[in-house]
């Protein structure tokens, strides 16, 4: 392990730099499908001033509430932030990229699931249980695929860590196509295939629309939202934080599979950053125009969608294979 | 005498006989424990050798059996008035642990033979119909087993003509290998053989249980490592696929009935099944990579599998006890009429999670972290390019991740419908917080679990002799190299101490950032319950209605029954009782197990109309006839 | 170099769309899909032609077009509209199940294919295994749907994948046999056509 103050400063930097953009991420994406059907809409910040505005308000406890309920959100949040301070965004060096394993995100995410699920069926109220129940029915089909996703990768480039995967196809790409020099591990259909199928799965992960809506305010139709029904103050408003970041661990992860471009040194940092944000930006645009064009689905029609999300995985695993 | 029982002199005495013991060979044990040496005894031909996997197993059945028998010095009080329960359940101990040193065939036997009558007891202990019925399964799958076992030693003295097992080395044939690994497998509840183990362990009392799911089942485990990397001739690479595989489907199919179940110890007894499918895929993977010699992937595959029975160990044993304690002060196992035990037992309930996060393989702790090797050992055997190899890891890394995305649904439901939200019974309602000694017994292998899931290093040293022993290279310990799957170049790394140092901080600073900026104002306020006033717990949601749409999902599965009952002629929204069942059969039991029953026990009619018609001559006919068929398998088979 | 990776992606799709014909109920959606696999196809085909500058690809390219992406799925819609039949299609087995067991298809046929590919025969192995994989595929569509109409969705999977192996192996067959084989193909699906049509005016389903 060698010690490096410029990645320690940098790699900060990028963390905190993803950290306060996130909300601005899930607000232009709220934006978009506003204007799309035709509303006002609220304003590209209204998120940070939503979260601001919840930790000032007074917390409400439910009279069943036990030691859950006090230490789930703050774990889900930290468990999402973990996962930020591995994720190469723009800078090559993020501050956890020694550890930075595949399956380690994954089942952070996992964690996450698990005591947000446990804080859902806390306080005894049958909407969240519902909604627990069914945000596990998600995780267990979807989770696979993306374990799939990330050891198609794993295997394609033949590194272990995040950091390392998308460094080395950012390298094989740039030999390809400006020197034209052939170096083994370049190919288009295995990045497109994945980020098709995980395209799907942070879909369902992040409770969009063909499977889940955000913004539903009926119980019986939500999955996300009945978890944390029962939040208040800044309860809620750090489970709103929290998602915010999930969307943007699935939206990072995807624009580097679009476009790997990690600055390697301090000069290469503005142009990486400017690209990062342009990326996120064509992915939300994306995310959005799939929320507006599609109706929200039938619960029993997700395994359908998933499974393929999982074969395309399985597809670009046996392309990647294909090498050895 | 009964005065004596009462005042529960014989809990007390063989308790703390049983932590004594254990112990003192635990001391032993980590003492030499890089030494090998061999004791004789004079007077009866037995014959014990210490070497580092016999410590390793001794180490482990000691260390987990103090802190059962901490646990069991006040939760035994019930079962003062049949004290035999301690008796058995220090020979039982005793039996295992000598077992793992014996060093000789005959005495392997004798005590793996000790070990299932002694567990047999403790299965039929409380003596109900439901304890004899899963009793008499128990003996009739262990025996079954035992008779492969047996099969196998013969196969090999008729091979090696010794009985010790310093003869065995590289002897056993793909034969050998086939019948002792089945037999071994009934007693680890892999899969197709699986049916015993949730009906036997449940009915035991939960020390027992815990003892049973925790040490007992590892007991194959030692068996099967010993004959795949010890007496093994090294012939045929196929059988570490068939053991991925089958390991694969049990971890998957134990994990989904898991799910199905509502008894907690039930679903702890199917967790048990899924944990030993994981170990047997390490398993199978480090032994195909024996023979086909590459060796970084058989010692990364070796490590996942010695870690998984440590963590197995003792997050399994701890669950069961607690489940132990729910059941003593509610009187109940059945989750649906729990409820709200995380207010009256507090302790308890964190103990509790701690334990259910480490089995369902949550990130900063131990369950994770040998989930983690396997899953690159898996990679790894994608990266050797072995035509077969490439595709069944596949296959493997799918069920395996299904698997681990279904224990944590199951394990959400058991903590989540038995520990939070609203008491539903007045079982549950009336719950007090567990005793002190009871609480210490639970605490101990809770800790480890943190201890080895942060800072893992220490063991992985230590399990490093074990690891030299089976297979002749070891695993780096150091944290901040990256393991090497089949070449020399780093892959990957899972840095855990550095994971739960960040972890623990940036939770510090979300911590301090809310303290400073948030609003401390807090009030304590009624769940929302769409504006009714109904105080009914029963609304809440169930554990069935919870795992119902993973269910739906993987219905091929399961063959359930399900149905709703309610009052005729009563308007549709408005009737005063409904009653819904449903049942989940176990698809193996009801399409295999319960027709061969049948088939055997109407051959078994046909013989016994024979027998008994017959008079003293037909009785000897048999006899004779029996002793020449001996003697022609003797002449034909085995020459 | 990057011509190959571009044509990877087309061969890639063609699986894709099959995967995605599987996981769908919907039967117009099923005969879009197949004008769009027929379309990569064709794509394919003229990537072919382009390197090999061969007369014969081009016209494959141009009859595959035809037929294939706009004459086979307009009589397609045709019939669709005139026997009022857009409601589900009927499946002996679940989607999911269905999916992926068409993974495990993929699965076999790349085994096979690098089994084939030990024995010394030697042919683009990536082609052959999706054509392989598009091949079982096709056919278990046929066997696991219940309507006709999604049993001549399989039926014409097939044969683009017999077309895309062809291809893989003969860098083009003459254009005559090509010519032929289409209008077999053509004919096969105007009296299918014909025959649901008469049926459902005869029987009323």
């Amino acid at each position: 392990m060698n010690f490096n103050v410029q990645h320690l400063i940098f790699g900060t930097a990028q963390f905190f730099i993803i950290v306060v953009l996130a909300p601005f991420f899930a607000g232009f994406i709220h934006k978009l499908k506003q204007r799309a059907r035709g509303q006002k809409g609220i304003g590209i910040f209204q998120f940070y001033i939503n979260f601001n505005k919840l930790l000032k308000k007074e917390l409400v406890l439910s009279k069943d509430a036990t030691f859950i309920s006090n230490i789930a959100p703050h774990i889900v949040l930290v468990s999402y932030l973990i996962i930020l301070l591995m994720l190469p965004a723009f800078y090559r060096y993020s501050l956890l990229g020694v550890s930075s394993d595949v399956i380690l995100i994954a089942y952070s995410l996992a964690l996450a699931t698990f005591f947000m699920t446990l804080y859902a069926m806390d306080q005894g109220s049958a909407f969240g249980g519902l909604g627990a129940s069914r945000e596990w029915f998600l995780t267990v089909l979807s989770e696979p695929s993306l374990i799939f996703v990330f050891i198609s990768l794993a295997i394609y480039t033949k590194q272990g860590r995040i950091t390392d995967i998308f460094y080395f196809i950012q390298k094989g790409a740039a030999n390809a196509f400006l020197s034209g020099i052939h170096s083994g591990a370049v190919s288009i259909a295995i990045p497109f295939l994945l980020f098709i199928s995980l395209f799907i799965v942070s879909i369902s992960e992040n409770a969009r629309i063909p499977i889940d809506n955000p913004e539903t305010h009926l119980e019986l139709t939500m999955f996300h939202e009945a978890n944390i029904l029962e939040a208040s103050g800044k309860h809620l408003g750090i489970y709103e934080y929290g998602s915010y970041l999930k969307l943007t661990v699935f939206l990072t992860v995807m624009s580097l599979i679009l476009f790997p471009y990690m600055a390697v040194n301090i000069y290469q940092i503005p142009s990486a950053l400017i690209i990062y944000v342009l990326k996120m930006i064509i992915l939300c645009v994306i995310i959005a125009g799939v929320e507006i064009v599609n109706p929200k689905m039938r619960v029993f029609r997700v395994p359908n969608v998933l499974s393929v999300s999982f074969i395309l995985s399985l597809i670009a695993m046996i392309l990647s294979i294909r090498g050895f | 005498m009964d005065n004596l029982k009462h005042k529960g002199i014989f809990r007390y005495f063989f308790n703390c006989l049983t932590i004594l013991s254990a112990a003192f060979f635990t001391v032993l044990s980590i003492y030499c424990f890089k030494s090998e040496f061999i004791v004789q005894s004079s007077f009866i031909d037995f014959s014990f050798k210490f070497n580092a996997l016999s410590l390793f197993f001794v180490i482990f059945i000691s260390s987990v059996s103090v802190f059962i028998s901490i646990f069991s010095i006040k939760y035994g009080e019930k079962y003062d008035k049949k004290p035999s329960l301690f008796i058995y359940s220090f020979l039982f101990i005793l039996s295992m642990i000598i077992l793992v040193i014996s060093n000789d065939m005959l005495t392997f036997l004798i005590f793996w033979e000790l070990m299932s009558i002694f567990s047999f007891l403790l299965v039929i202990y409380e003596g109900s119909e439901e304890s004899r019925s899963a009793g008499f399964l128990y003996f009739l799958m262990t025996h079954i087993g035992t008779i492969l076992i047996t099969a196998g030693f013969i196969m090999l003295y008729l091979k090696t003509s010794s009985f010790s097992f310093d003869y065995y080395k590289g002897a056993a044939g793909i034969m050998i290998l086939a019948a002792a690994i089945t037999g071994f497998s009934i007693k680890a509840g892999i899969m197709p053989f699986h049916t015993w183990l949730p009906y036997a362990h449940p009915v035991a009392p939960a020390n027992i249980s815990a003892i049973m799911s925790g040490v007992m089942v590892n007991m194959a485990i030692y068996g099967i490592l010993k004959f795949l990397f010890v007496f093994s001739s090294g012939s045929n690479s196929f059988l570490g696929i068939i053991l991925l595989i089958i390991g694969a489907l049990s971890a998957l199919l134990g994990i989904m009935y898991a799910m199905a179940q509502k008894d907690i110890k039930k679903l702890l007894a199917f967790s048990t099944i899924e944990n030993m499918g994981i170990i047997f895929m390490g398993i199978g993977i480090s032994y195909w990579a024996d023979i086909e010699n590459f060796k970084s992937l058989e010692y990364l595959a070796m490590l996942a599998v010695l870690l998984h029975v440590v963590n197995h160990g003792l997050s399994k044993s701890s669950l069961f006890m607690g489940s132990g304690l729910i059941d003593k002060y509610t009187h109940t196992r059945n989750m649906e009429k729990l409820g709200g035990l995380s207010k009256k037992m507090g302790q308890l309930s964190v103990m509790f999670l701690i334990g259910v996060m480490s089995i369902s393989a949550m990130p900063p702790l131990n369950g994770f972290l040998s989930e983690w090797y396997l899953y690159i050992s898996l990679i790894g055997s994608v990266f050797t390019g072995n035509l077969y190899m490439v595709y069944f890891s596949i296959i493997a890394i799918a069920l395996l991740s299904l698997a681990g995305a279904a224990a944590g649904a199951a394990f959400t439901k058991l903590f989540g419908i038995t520990f939070l939200g609203k008491p539903r019974t007045a079982n549950a309602e009336n719950a007090a917080e567990s005793h002190i000694v009871e609480r210490i017994g639970i605490a101990i292998p809770v800790l480890l679990c943190i201890y080895i899931g942060v800072y893992p290093y220490q063991i992985i040293s230590s399990l490093n002799a074990v690891i030299f022993y089976l297979t002749g290279g070891t695993v780096s310990s150091n944290p901040f190299s990256a393991v090497h799957v089949i070449n020399a170049r780093p892959f990957s790394l899972y840095a855990p101490a550095l994971i739960a140092v960040a972890f623990t901080a940036v939770l510090l600073i979300v911590f301090l950032y809310l303290k400073s900026f948030s609003s401390d104002k807090k009030r304590i306020f009624e769940t929302w319950a769409c504006g009714l006033d109904e105080k009914n717990s029963k609304a809440q949601y169930s554990g069935g209605g919870f795992s119902s749409s993973i269910m739906k999902v993987f219905s091929s599965f399961y063959s359930s029954v399900s149905e709703i009952n309610f009052e005729k002629d009563v308007k549709k929204y408005f009737r005063s009782k409904s009653v819904y069942t449903e049942e989940v059969n176990d698809i193996f039991e009801k399409y295999i197990y319960i027709p061969a029953g049948k088939i055997y026990l109407k051959i078994s009619e046909i013989f016994n109309k024979a027998a008994n018609s017959a008079n003293i001559n037909i009785s000897l006919g048999y006899l004779f006839l029996s002793l020449i068929a001996c003697f022609i398998i003797y002449i034909f088979i085995i020459r | 170099m990057i011509m190959e990776k571009i044509a990877e992606l087309f061969i890639i799709l063609i699986l894709v769309s099959v995967v995605l014909n599987v996981s769908s109920p919907f039967i117009k959606f099923a005969i879009k899909l197949y004008s769009f696999q027929s379309l990569m196809l064709a794509f394919y085909i003229l990537m072919g032609a382009v390197h090999f500058n061969s007369i014969n690809l081009y016209g494959s390219f141009a009859i595959t077009v035809i037929f294939k992406v706009v004459l086979i799925p307009y009589f397609l819609f045709k019939t669709l509209k005139k026997v009022k039949m857009d409601k589900e299609i009927d499946m002996y087995i679940g989607i999911p199940e269905a999916v992926v067991f068409a993974g495990s298809l993929t699965l076999l046929s790349n085994l096979i294919a690098q089994k084939i590919i030990k024995t010394g025969i030697t042919f683009g192995s990536f082609v052959f295994t999706i054509s392989l994989a598009t091949f079982l595929i096709g056919a278990m569509l046929m066997i696991t749907r219940k309507t006709l109409f999604s049993q001549i969705i399989g039926f014409l999977t097939i044969d683009n994948a017999i077309f895309l192996a062809a291809n893989s192996i003969t860098h083009g067959m003459p254009l005559l046999v090509e010519l032929g084989v289409l209008f077999d193909l053509f004919v096969s699906i105007l009296i299918l056509s014909i025959l649901i049509l008469n049926l459902r005016r005869n029987v009323a389903v």
